[in-house]
């Protein structure tokens, strides 16, 4: 074993280094060097054909939540970044898109994101829209008693990311309560895991880019194929 | 008798590696076995030594291990290996053919002038 | 340069040597060699002072001998091997950081150590059992499919059949079907294939249709992650209500895509 020379000594140690470097991937349970390959490893998972994501809806902490659609779902995809920088996947969710020239509402769910990712003021819905020459929109939601609005600019694949904001949270009373629970409902979907069923409808106003109405809509949010 | 040492500077790997054929040995081994053997005709600069023992090793025709000798100095024993013994039948075929060549050259009768 | 000392000479040499991690070994030989040559001379009986000039004369010029050296130790090459060097032991040191992070689930990315602890393994479904209203047969289906590069087999399938004839007088005979999907893979890297959980259907010998979670709201095969290993998974799916006459059950674990023929045949009767 002493008898190597310098530059077998150095070849057998960068094979040693490249071997035990796999061995800590291996240990790693395999994490993706980037997050948009985890997220494409996650839809491989559940055999929906790999769609690019095209926007992340911004966390705070340290994982991104990815949307992609193909022609017959939006894709929903939570990867976090772990102690080696690498990246895994955690949850897909998939949403029905029908009709690709239809509007397709959907409400990004609570457990699709971790707490730190801190969306919990922030409630997200995605709008996937038809409607080519919208530069701006209004969203117009009823949760609980009280009424929500939220405007969004068009995102480049043709959609929106509005988010409604809860009225009551800095105050610790009735109101806010009540709010948060009414929130917390629109969480449950067409949830059929739990066996939910029922949905809300939205009102949406698409308006050119020099504010004229163009349009206005009113659907009901889609429900998720999968969790 | 003293030699000019011009003679020597182009062989002195051909000796080192004759001195490394039969056994291991470690540099101050090499330069008294080298005196021993030339009647101390050949007194190689014993630092020159070194830099020739090194560069055999780079070239693979010696390796070296290190061994504790019994008054606990750490000797670096050079030994030669199967390339190295190849490469010194070709310099020593070579030397030999070139002894010759001078020889014939050196040693050609007289041109006797009668 | 003049060297009055022996050190002083080792230290012009080893100045010459580029590179820097060489030069201590390079030291010790050469000193070691010094030190014999002057332990021979004091042998003879020469002075201190003689013995360091002799030897210093017969070791010659250490710019030189530095110079020479350095052409053996190429810095290149020297320095490769002490990165690679350094590089196993930062390695090394990382690999034990991962193995001690990769067991703690707290840290760990994904379930690699963790294993099967997650899962629930209903091995109790598989025992067989005769009673008046109820039986369970188990099978071995000799089948294989191939998706997506996973080699599917059915380990063992168990079918439950519970006969309320005898209990409530009703000519009812219903039928559930446990399964175990086992998903093999050549690479240690290749994820849990979830979507067969949620896209597996299936066919019957009398026509019957099984559709599974992903199309439907009430679907008609359910199933559940329980195992993994380096190379393998496994689902176990079941299928209430199947047809009590149906000769064979055939699963498309793909889904019902009509490109996809991926077939797993389990033969009943």
């Amino acid at each position: 074993m002493k008898l190597l020379t310098r530059r077998q000594k150095t070849i057998f140690n960068f094979i040693i280094s490249i071997f035990l470097l796999f061995l800590i991937w291996a240990t790693m349970d395999f994490p993706s060097f980037s997050a948009e390959h985890a997220f494409l490893r996650s839809q491989k998972q559940y055999f929906i054909g790999p769609e690019k994501s095209i926007y992340e809806i911004p966390l705070a902490g340290k994982s991104k939540l990815m949307v992609s659609s193909d022609k017959n779902q939006i894709i929903l995809g939570w990867v976090y970044k772990g102690i080696l920088g690498a990246w895994k996947s955690d949850k897909l969710f998939t949403y029905a898109r029908n009709d690709e020239t239809k509007t397709t509402a959907v409400i990004v769910p609570e457990y699709a994101y971790s707490r730190e990712d801190n969306l919990y003021n922030r409630q997200p819905i995605l709008v996937f829209d038809n409607v080519p020459k919208a530069a701006l929109a209004n969203l117009y939601i009823k949760i609980g008693s009280e009424t929500y609005s939220a405007s969004a600019k068009r995102e480049e694949h043709g959609f929106f990311c509005f988010y409604i904001t809860k009225k009551y949270e800095y105050l610790n009373n009735n109101k806010s309560s009540s709010e948060n629970e009414s929130f917390r409902s629109l969480q449950l979907i067409h949830n059929k895991y739990i066996g939910i069923d029922y949905s809300t409808t939205v009102t949406l106003q698409f308006f050119d880019k020099d504010s004229k109405l163009l349009e206005e809509r009113e659907l009901t949010l889609s429900s998720n194929k999968q969790p | 008798m003293e030699i000019d040492k011009s003679l020597l500077s182009g062989n002195t790997t051909l000796l080192v590696l004759s001195l490394l054929r039969d056994e291991e040995k470690y540099g101050y081994q090499i330069i008294t076995e080298l005196a021993k053997r030339s009647d101390d005709t050949f007194l190689l600069k014993e630092g020159t030594l070194y830099p020739i023992l090194h560069n055999l090793e780079n070239k693979k025709y010696v390796i070296s291990h290190s061994r504790e000798s019994e008054k606990g100095r750490i000797r670096k024993y050079y030994q030669i290996t199967k390339s190295g013994l190849k490469y010194l039948d070709l310099k020593r075929q070579e030397w030999l053919a070139y002894c010759e060549k001078v020889n014939q050259v050196v040693l050609h009768p007289v041109h006797s002038m009668t | 340069m003049d060297a009055k000392s022996i050190s002083d000479w080792l230290n012009i040499v080893c100045d010459k040597v580029k590179f820097i991690p060489d030069r201590k070994e390079i030291y010790q030989e050469l000193n070691n060699h010094m030190e014999e040559r002057m332990a021979d001379y004091e042998e003879m009986g020469v002075s201190y002072e003689d013995a360091i000039k002799e030897v210093l004369a017969a070791m010659g010029d250490p710019e030189q001998v530095g110079t020479e050296l350095n052409n053996s130790h190429k810095p290149y090459l020297g320095w490769l091997w002490y990165a690679s060097k350094w590089m196993v032991r930062i390695v090394l040191l990382l690999c034990i950081w991962a193995f001690l992070n990769g067991t703690n689930p707290l840290t760990a990315y994904g379930y690699l150590f963790s294993g099967s602890k997650d899962f629930i393994v209903y091995d109790n479904n598989y025992k067989q059992a005769e009673s008046e209203t109820f039986s369970s047969i188990l099978y071995h289906p000799d089948c294989t499919a191939s998706l997506y590069g996973y080699t599917l087999t059915i380990p063992r399938a168990s079918l439950h059949t519970y006969n309320e004839a005898a209990i409530e007088n009703k000519d009812v005979t219903s039928a559930t079907l446990f399964l175990t999907l086992r998903a093999e893979h050549r690479l240690p890297w290749a994820d849990f294939p979830m979507g067969i959980q949620f896209l597996t259907t299936a066919i019957d010998s009398e026509g019957n249709f099984y559709n599974s979670s992903y199309d439907a709201i009430t679907p008609s095969i359910y199933g559940n992650p329980t195992k993994r290993g380096l190379f393998y998974y496994e689902f176990e799916l079941y299928i209430p209500n199947i047809d009590t006459h149906a000769a064979w059950i055939e699963l498309h674990p793909g889904g019902n895509d009509e490109d996809n023929k991926v077939r797993l045949r389990i033969q009943l009767k």
